[in-house]
């Protein structure tokens, strides 16, 4: 085979100066996101630049999930009641990853697991009134996200919450519905957008009966499919209510009139 | 109902390796690689091709000249094919990636990623430097300071091995 120095040659160009590697960092990248998440994590101490590939960069999240789906190596994330993890392989049902685990952090054991999607879990403690935890357990990557917006003693719960991934930003989104407003945080940018509730959510967000369960909260998970988020406010099935976000606003479905209403707010 | 495939004239192309070896294939089979079915849509019958040298341009040869002729029932052998291709030094795969992405041949690119992906998931970062050639650019404190943040990914022993 051709020596090192033909090869460097070859790639010439696509190199940047005083990186001695013989692959250009498309071709890493295309090998990287078929590596298996922890390994990855080993690899950050590599080289900045492969650091820099694997941390903080969207697409290659995104690219290492589309390829772990195709491998087949979608896995299910359970909690117990006493706050552990247990991970099962959803191609082979009985066969349990990790049997137990706790969330790495010790200040954050026992969080409530608030919703997910994408291999992404938002988690939070049940007093703390504005720490977030957005963590992806086949990494064990995790994100502490304070929102600027609360203060104390005021909101404690959202009454719905969701992550969603915005194909038109190329951005995953968290989006928590309080009451009287929603705040929405973007993961490319770091920052948070809060905005008012309309009148009409409003209404059934306060009508929306918060029933003390031992295990859980009265809130409702955003279930998220291709950008859009569904909610359903209320379980009584003739009173259901659905509510959509998608790109900047926000529908609600009301199934008892059977009708849509259309309330628009500037999220982006 | 093979003669009359027979019998037609098959297209040839020209591929001249980056020192200057020329390969003589069919048309069908180079069309496999992107880059060369974009020249043979522009009416080249001789391609250059200054980024693949001779070595690797004789086994990706081989390589469509397997997958071209893929049908049902020599599944096994073309898979059998695919695994001997792949078994071979981190050197030589590197120069075939390279290769293969710079002919844009995407199921050749995604065989030789995979491959190399799951030969370096249980290395030792160390190992992995020297593999890709890779001069480490961090200092010792910002390296523990990684190697901490991460500590689960490091608990446990890891393959030294530069095979």
């Amino acid at each position: 085979m051709m020596s090192k120095a033909k090869l460097r040659k070859t790639n010439e160009g696509r190199r940047i100066k005083g990186d001695t590697s013989i692959l250009p960092n498309d071709i890493i990248f295309s090998i990287l996101v078929k590596v298996y998440a922890v390994s990855l994590l080993r690899f950050k101490c590599v080289s900045k630049s492969w650091n820099a590939m694997i941390s903080d960069n969207i697409k290659f999240m995104k690219d290492h999930r589309d390829q772990s789906k195709e491998l087949g190596r979608e896995k299910l994330l359970l909690q117990r009641t006493n706050g552990e993890f247990e991970f099962i392989h959803l191609n082979n049902p009985r066969k349990v990853i990790t049997k137990k685990y706790q969330f790495p952090l010790k200040e954050f054991r026992g969080t409530r697991t608030l919703c997910s999607y994408d291999g992404l879990v938002l988690l939070k403690k049940p007093k703390a009134y504005k720490k977030f935890i957005l963590w992806n357990p086949s990494s064990g990557q995790h994100h502490i996200l304070e929102c600027p917006f609360m203060k104390p003693h005021e909101y404690t719960f959202p009454h719905a919450c969701g992550l969603c991934y915005d194909s038109t930003t190329d951005d995953y989104k968290v989006i928590l519905i309080y009451s009287l407003f929603y705040v929405v945080y973007s993961m490319s940018t770091g920052s948070w957008t809060k905005n008012t509730t309309s009148p009409v959510l409003q209404q059934r967000l306060l009508g929306y009966e918060i029933v003390p369960k031992l295990s859980s909260y009265g809130y409702s998970q955003g279930i998220s499919v291709e950008g859009y988020v569904y909610w359903s406010l209320n379980e009584k099935l003739d009173h259901y209510v659905v509510f959509v976000y998608m790109e900047a606003s926000v529908t609600l479905w009301d199934w008892a009139s059977g009708s849509w209403n259309k309330m628009v707010g500037n999220i982006l | 109902m093979a003669s009359t495939t027979e019998t037609k004239q098959k297209k040839m192309l020209i591929l001249k390796s980056a020192d200057n070896d020329e390969f003589e294939i069919e048309e069908s089979v180079g069309v496999q690689s992107e880059t060369i079915k974009n020249l043979v849509e522009d009416g080249f019958t001789f391609v250059p091709l200054p980024n693949v040298y001779t070595k690797a341009l004789i086994k990706i040869i081989d390589y469509l000249k397997k997958h071209a002729n893929k049908t049902d029932s020599n599944d096994e052998e073309i898979k059998t094919f695919d695994k001997d291709f792949v078994n071979t030094t981190f050197d030589d795969l590197f120069e075939l990636v390279s290769a293969a992405n710079y002919l844009h041949i995407s199921c050749l690119m995604n065989m030789l990623c995979q491959t190399i992906a799951d030969r370096i998931k249980d290395k030792s970062p160390e190992a992995v430097r020297k593999i890709f050639h890779i001069n480490c650019d961090y200092t010792p404190e910002e390296e523990a300071k990684i190697r901490k943040a991460n500590a689960q990914a490091f608990e446990g022993q890891f393959d030294e091995s530069l095979d």
